[in-house]
């Protein structure tokens, strides 16, 4: 943290409790507002405070030294994060990073003007999949869908059900296709995260060059990835289902309902390529089971 | 005797500073040739690895003759948050054989490294290395011209001097 926030950002931040601490928002010209337990509070310089008046203002001198030094003055070296709208930095922090959008030929060259910096700290809770562990690993792994709004805890599941494969000695070769860094929360290319021994991880790379290329030069068992969302995500999510890997991934949808009518999921909701439906919801906290469902969409635990 | 000794003294005394007359050139010129192996550097490891600025600096530092190493490591200091930028100014205006110009222009170089894609950031680059081959070719050419002239000169004023003191 130190490496990223400017002193007077530091010295307020450090006083907070850092294993209860989810996320810092930096949005230009606002209030500085930190998020504890999925709690939200304004930031002072002597910590949290309720009061507005109290809490430090954000400038754009602080945005943009926030953002330059996330990137370790090398823009270029994170341009392609930056494009996605985020940066990892060392420890797992990912920095969610909006502004105005610079389009080149029809694509994204980079994000200037930066009016907002989400800053979100990994914690990784080890043993939080083991309620569903058992429904996704029965005499094999099944092919896992993990269906939920945004901040339920998706790629936590994910990431703690491939720490467990490793954990429990399910040798299974893992490739991890983590195109946003989300799961592994690469760092100049190391997992900052535990995804377990048997996992190889191929960061900021998109999910079909990753599925193609990764099953043939890794050989994997088990293909995971985060939020399949356009056409091209499920297409090449069919190609590895025929290829005879497993997959685990997920998908923001509310619920199984919302699932169904998802665009372009139809197909991968009729040739049965998920066995498992994993929904989580925020009801009493991140990563609450809602329902696992099985390939028909049947409950099968609620 | 003592007279003898003088002489001795004298003489040696000259050739000395002309030793370090030349070797100001002669920093000079390892200085900028530094200058331009880290163009090189940073333009192949940009433009293939995408190296951060750090792990560029980290991993071809110890190659550098220490005036460009001493300013390299401010640079990084100043990269890595631990120091301002005022700070790198002055690391190289303390550097005797730099003129304004030169220090300006290593500074700006300095600081605008890392602010843009990778193809404007190697264009960025070589524009800075255009400016910076200028200032090796004279400094070059003054280190071949003037180095072992001031060795030759500290000499001859060190016997002129002597032959006065004769």
């Amino acid at each position: 943290m130190q490496n990223i926030l400017p002193e007077q950002l530091y010295l307020a931040v450090s006083k907070l409790p850092y294993d209860r601490l989810n996320e810092i928002r930096l949005r230009l010209g606002k209030r500085v507002v930190v998020s504890l337990k999925a709690k939200k509070y304004y930031l002072s310089a002597s910590g949290l405070t309720s009061k507005e008046q109290d809490a430090i203002i954000v400038s754009q001198d602080m945005l943009y030294e926030v953002i330059k030094r996330a990137c370790e003055h090398s823009m270029y070296a994170v341009n392609n994060q930056l494009r996605q709208g985020f940066i990892t930095v060392l420890g797992g922090i990912r920095l969610g990073i909006s502004g105005e959008v610079v389009f080149e030929n029809g694509n994204i060259k980079t994000i200037k003007n930066f009016t907002s910096v989400n800053i979100r700290l990994p914690h990784q809770i080890k043993d939080c999949s083991l309620n569903a562990f058992c429904y996704v690993v029965q005499d094999e792994f099944v092919n896992t869908l993990i269906v939920s709004p945004p901040g339920c805890g998706k790629t936590t599941l994910i990431r703690d059900l491939l720490y467990q494969l490793s954990h429990q000695n399910y040798c299974y070769n893992v490739l991890l296709v983590d195109e946003r860094c989300e799961i592994a929360n690469c760092y100049n290319g190391e997992p900052q995260l535990d995804v377990g021994n048997f996992t190889d991880v191929y960061s900021c790379c998109n999910k079909l060059y990753g599925f193609e290329s990764g099953i043939r030069s890794m050989c994997p068992d088990i293909i995971a990835t985060d939020e399949l969302a356009s056409q091209k995500d499920l297409q090449a999510l069919e190609y590895v289902a025929n290829c005879g890997v497993k997959v685990l991934s997920s998908v923001h949808a509310k619920d199984i309902d919302d699932l169904k009518t998802k665009p372009y999921f139809e197909s991968i909701l009729k040739n049965k390529i998920f066995k498992r439906y994993i929904v989580l919801s925020n009801k009493n906290g991140p990563g609450t089971y809602q329902g696992i469902y099985d390939e028909n969409l049947r409950l099968i635990v609620g | 005797m003592i007279k003898l000794v003088a002489i001795v003294v004298v003489v040696v005394g000259f050739v000395l500073v002309g030793f370090g007359v030349a070797s100001w050139y002669k920093r000079r010129n390892r200085f900028f040739d530094d200058l331009l192996y880290f163009c090189d550097l940073l333009t192949g490891e940009i433009s293939f690895l995408q190296r951060k600025l750090l792990q560029i600096v980290n991993l071809h530092k110890d190659s550098f003759a220490v005036d460009f190493f001493t300013v390299i490591s401010c640079y990084e200091r100043y990269v890595r948050a631990q120091s301002k930028k005022e700070e790198l100014k002055k690391e190289l205006l303390a550097i005797s054989f730099l003129s304004e110009e030169e220090v300006c222009s290593i500074y700006d170089f300095l600081l605008s490294l890392g602010n843009f894609d990778v193809e404007n950031e190697v264009l960025n680059i070589k524009n800075y290395k255009n400016c910076f081959v200028r200032y090796c070719t004279k400094a070059n050419k003054e280190a071949q011209k003037y180095a072992p002239l001031c060795i030759k000169v500290g000499f001859i004023i060190g016997c002129t001097i002597a032959i006065v003191l004769l």
